[in-house]
């Protein structure tokens, strides 16, 4: 039997094997899915324009505080952008990341943030120079709170064309297939990755297409 | 029916069963994989509009099928151990939507990355690009990895027959 033989013969042995789950089972899950998406992407909005609206946490130090420009601060984050365009980012919880990232994005922050996978998104590139990492455009703040983050990224050093992806893993991470490490570095789908593990913080550029920050 | 929850019928119609073997074949469970492909396509019927111009959405519905064990595994911070073959899965290979034990046991027997690898090029018909694609692995270790699981499924299935005939 040559190898066309026996490959044949595999998947001829599952040709039995059949989907029995209905169209209309899947339709009903994914349209729940899709509320789920949208309900979340309008929580995570009604909440920021609550604090905006209301005022509640959000304080403009305009004077008396050298350095620091804006501040908006939920229950789970904070992010002040200073006068010179850095944005300090406090991560207490990992909770209301879409509202991170939307007001890093209205801070001029190309910034794309998970909690959930390591693989980048079918479709999304890494771009493959971590030396782009090391030139401060994003770090580690000081005065880290417990069990959280403290992050300092440059917006003006985020290389046109690209998002800076930032990936938050809650408590000590233990990498598993198909992440590897080596020397520091994380490796994801082929992708290089910087960061530190205990907690889980990892930072990759990928390019600026909708698959990588849809 | 509109234009999208057509073409998106049209589409489970034709792929399903051939994901549904692909990733059958990756997890070695078959009603695991059905929860899991059943999930990844509830997931391509909500984002339908990406998914119809994705240049191989069964591909995007297996790696998702996938990915979705992964993220399970990752969230119940476990390893599941693979089941033994269920009921539906026959000893002698030829029983109406049932699939032969010993092909299911060569398989199980493979690393998960070859049974990928084998899975993407049987049932998706990806070339060796496509598959490297999918998987976020390099064109040669695709062909490594098909050439290994070849060598071991030849093994362990011309040796099946024996074991059965000790039993």
């Amino acid at each position: 039997m040559n190898d066309e033989d026996l490959l044949t013969m595999v998947r001829d042995g599952f040709a039995p094997a059949r989907m029995t789950t209905p169209a209309e089972a899947i339709a009903d899950r994914g349209r729940s899915l899709r509320r789920r998406h949208r309900a979340r992407q309008a929580a995570a909005g009604g909440v920021l324009a609550l604090a905006l609206g209301a005022g509640l946490g959000v304080s403009a130090l305009t004077a008396g505080a050298p350095g620091a420009a804006r501040q908006v601060t939920l229950a789970a984050w904070t992010v002040s952008q200073h006068s010179d365009g850095s944005i300090a980012v406090t991560i207490r919880e990992l909770r209301d990341l879409p509202a991170l990232q939307a007001r890093l994005a209205a801070d001029g922050a190309r910034v794309t943030i998970s909690d959930s996978s390591l693989s980048l998104p079918h479709g999304c590139v890494a771009v493959r120079s971590a030396s782009q990492l090391r030139t401060g455009m994003v770090s580690f703040g000081s005065g880290k709170p417990a069990g959280g983050y403290v992050l300092d990224i440059r917006p003006s050093l985020i290389p046109a064309g690209q998002v800076l992806r930032i990936l938050l893993i809650p408590g000590p991470f233990k990498p598993t297939p198909p992440v590897t490490t080596s020397q520091g570095t994380v490796t994801v789908h082929g992708g290089p990755v910087t960061g530190v593990t205990a907690p889980g913080v990892f930072f990759t550029l990928v390019s600026d297409t909708a698959q990588c920050t849809s | 029916m509109d234009t999208d929850s057509a073409g998106f019928a049209e589409f489970y119609q034709a792929a399903r069963d051939d994901c549904l073997r692909a990733v059958f074949a990756s997890v070695g469970d078959r009603q695991a994989a059905e929860d899991l492909v059943a999930e990844a396509f509830a997931r391509a019927w909500a984002n339908w509009r990406k998914v119809r111009r994705h240049p191989a959405p069964r591909a995007w519905v297996v790696r998702t099928a996938l990915n979705t064990r992964v993220s399970w595994w990752r969230r119940t911070r476990r390893e599941v151990p693979l089941p033994e073959p269920r009921a539906d899965v026959a000893g002698d290979g030829s029983l109406d939507g049932v699939v032969d034990r010993a092909l299911i046991t060569a398989l199980r027997r493979l690393p998960v990355r070859q049974r990928q690898v084998v899975a993407l090029r049987l049932f998706l018909d990806l070339d060796t690009a496509a598959t490297a694609k999918t998987l976020g692995i390099a064109p040669g270790t695709v062909t490594a990895h098909l050439a290994r699981a070849v060598a071991t499924l030849r093994e362990e299935l011309s040796s099946a027959p024996r074991e059965e005939s000790r039993q």
